[in-house]
């Protein structure tokens, strides 16, 4: 465990369409003792998790670029709700929308100790961090 | 010189002309006395006739000092321009200083001459001679002659002269022939070399793609603008390549860049020289082009701006590559970084299912060897292009010679030219490879008796609005002893989970009693069914 228990139980969506990468962050954060929601590879399945969910998310993990289109629809949906979120995304930080200029981003590939560290951050940032 | 001394001394009066003051036998005229009347006249006219027998005996008062006679003198002698006087007979009579010097001999040695015989190097001499006796015959003068040739003053160069021609007229009489020569030489080798310079720069600005233009500041007019203009707008009617042309560019340029290009163009009138890159609407067709324009101020002798100039060029294709580079670069940045990632989760899921240096080095350096070729297929797909199912299917059976045309046990049935989806390709090229190694290890490919059926076909677009491909992977007369259900794991899990999850496939993977039966059904890419007919 890297992060002391800090995302212990916390619930994190992912949304990473690589299979293959998915699988690692899943397990990367069910040893922080993380509840991983999803993992998910597109829009569509995201935002019926989001629904679902109604507001019982933490924080999200979000690669920005999915299988022939963008997760922002995603980002959206999580800012209306007040969840905090990050991306990943193998694109440069500079890329991406201008709305979203002061979210967190990371660049692939994920290192874990990073990805954790930033996670801790982000929900540090969030008011519903009590 | 002797023609001042000519009409000073001789003091001519029209009756006393010949028996004078004046010693004519010492020129080349002779003396008087065997003097034609024609020449009489001529002689009587060039000096001055009538202006002085009349003023003669009131020359008390200064101002009558300026007596017509003096005053044709001074003109005459100082007269920048040459002057010459011919007789009837076409013979030189008197010349002043500017015509002696452009001929290049003394005033004196062309009195008597006729031009034939001291500058033969004058071009169409006897034809210049032929108009003369028409202007002797008809009083009719010969005006803006032009003569080239040489003179004695610079026998090499060829010179070029205006002149005019003109009748003397002693009354009713024409006695000789009077000549004004202004040389142009120079004058037209700079026009020739200008007239050179501008037709150069026309059919260089002719053959330029782009728009050269030059503006007036003061009048706001195009002093020019070259027929590329013509070529970019089409036929908007308000487009010529006519001078004085007021076209207004920033009507074409589109409102978003308006402000902009004004301002750029301002600064080019205060002396700065701009490229700038803006968006016009082609009349007509609406369509969006844009332009670099390399605009600089251009000065006048005085240093003041009185005109801009530009280089317009049609940059729209240029950008656009620049645009696809960058999507490309983009899209090759994202595959790397992705890629990397995959690398370092394929290690840490080879090291917890090996038994070993040996084990991991085998499974993990196969597993790359498929993602190498993966890359090499992904690297040129340009998103026109798609690749293949059949081609990566038999990418793979080719990297451990297991294509049929090499291995008797295993068959392949289905169309060509089934295009996938870029997304997830690597993930599905993986998956067949572990399939492939599990029936090399343990299944069809390990075992003689064995065989391997991939069969393969196309289902029509289903409400979601994309074709399906059925891959069926049959393995039989398999002894299924040896399977090791640990290591058919890895390969079960890419089938049973990253498939559904990545490429959104339904799939089935049982092991029967005589080998592996695998089904696969996966969306395609859009026009998948168009391209299988082919």
């Amino acid at each position: 465990m890297i992060a002391d228990g800090a995302l212990a139980d916390r619930r994190i969506l992912v949304v990473e369409d690589e299979y293959i990468l998915a699988r690692q962050l899943m397990r990367a954060l069910a040893q922080e003792g993380a509840v991983v929601l999803g993992p998910v590879s597109d829009v569509a399945r995201a935002l019926a998790l989001v629904d679902q969910a109604q507001g019982a998310i933490d924080v999200a993990i979000l690669d920005v670029n999915l299988v022939e289109e963008k997760v922002y629809p995603v980002a959206d949906a999580l800012r209306e709700r007040g969840v905090p979120f990050l991306f990943a995304s193998g694109y440069d930080a500079d890329e991406k929308q201008p709305r979203f200029a002061t979210v967190r981003h990371l660049v692939k590939p994920l290192v874990m100790r990073s990805l954790v560290a930033t996670l801790v951050a982000t929900l540090a940032d969030s008011p519903s961090d009590g | 010189m002797n023609s001042r001394s000519l009409l000073h001394d001789s003091g001519p009066e029209p009756g006393g002309l010949g028996a004078g003051g004046f010693d004519w036998s010492a020129t080349p005229l002779g003396p008087a006395e065997g003097w034609s009347d024609d020449l009489r006249a001529a002689v009587a006219t060039a000096l001055g006739r009538g202006g002085a027998p009349a003023s003669a005996p009131a020359r008390s008062k200064p101002a009558d000092l300026l007596t017509p006679a003096v005053i044709l003198d001074a003109l005459f002698n100082a007269a920048p321009l040459g002057i010459g006087v011919w007789d009837r007979d076409l013979r030189f009579v008197r010349v002043n200083a500017s015509l002696a010097a452009m001929n290049g001999m003394a005033g004196k040695d062309h009195i008597g001459r006729r031009p034939a015989d001291i500058l033969s190097d004058i071009d169409g001499l006897d034809e210049v001679m032929d108009r003369w006796r028409h202007i002797l015959a008809t009083g009719e003068p010969w005006l803006d002659v032009e003569l080239r040739g040489s003179t004695p003053a610079a026998p090499e160069q060829e010179r070029i002269w205006i002149e005019q021609f003109f009748p003397i007229r002693a009354g009713a009489a024409i006695v000789g022939i009077g000549g004004v020569v202004a040389e142009v030489t120079e004058s037209r080798r700079v026009e020739e070399a200008l007239r050179q310079s501008e037709s150069l720069f026309r059919e260089f600005a002719a053959a330029s793609s782009d728009i050269l233009w030059i503006r007036n500041t003061i009048t706001s007019e195009y002093e020019f603008l070259s027929p590329a203009v013509a070529k970019l707008f089409g036929g908007a009617s308000n487009v010529t390549t006519d001078l004085g042309l007021t076209y207004d560019w920033l009507e074409a340029v589109i409102p978003e860049d308006r402000e902009e290009t004004r301002a750029m163009l301002a600064q080019v009138r205060n002396g700065r020289s701009i490229v700038h890159d803006y968006r016009v609407r082609i009349p007509g067709s609406g369509k969006i082009r844009w332009l670099r324009n390399t605009a600089f101020p251009l000065r006048d002798d005085q240093g003041t701006i009185t005109r801009i100039g530009g280089i317009v060029q049609d940059v729209t294709d240029e950008r656009d590559a620049a645009q696809r580079l960058n999507v490309l670069i983009g899209e090759l940045q994202h595959r790397t970084r992705n890629l990397m990632g995959v690398v370092q989760a394929m290690v840490e899921t080879t090291l917890t299912t090996s038994t070993g240096l040996d084990d991991f080095a085998d499974t993990f350096g196969a597993r790359m060897t498929t993602l190498a070729r993966v890359q090499n297929l992904l690297s040129r797909l340009d998103g026109a292009e798609r690749i293949w199912f059949d081609e990566l299917l038999r990418c793979e059976l080719s990297a451990i010679g297991a294509l049929p045309e090499y291995d008797a046990r295993v068959s392949l049935e289905g169309p060509d030219r089934v295009p996938l989806r870029s997304g997830g390709i690597q993930t599905l090229a993986l998956a067949i490879h572990e399939l492939m190694t599990n029936a090399l290890k343990y299944g069809a490919l390990g075992q003689p008796d064995a065989r391997l059926h991939i069969r393969w076909w196309l289902t029509p677009p289903t409400e979601d609005g994309h074709a399906r491909l059925h891959i069926d992977w049959r393995e039989t007369g398999v002894a299924m002893h040896a399977v090791a259900g640990d290591r058919i794991g890895q390969g079960r899990e890419l089938i049973e989970y990253a498939l559904p999850y990545q490429l959104h496939a339904h799939t089935d993977f049982t092991l029967t009693d005589d080998g592996v039966h695998c089904t696969i059904v996966l969306p395609v890419a859009h026009g998948a069914e168009r391209t299988s007919d082919l």
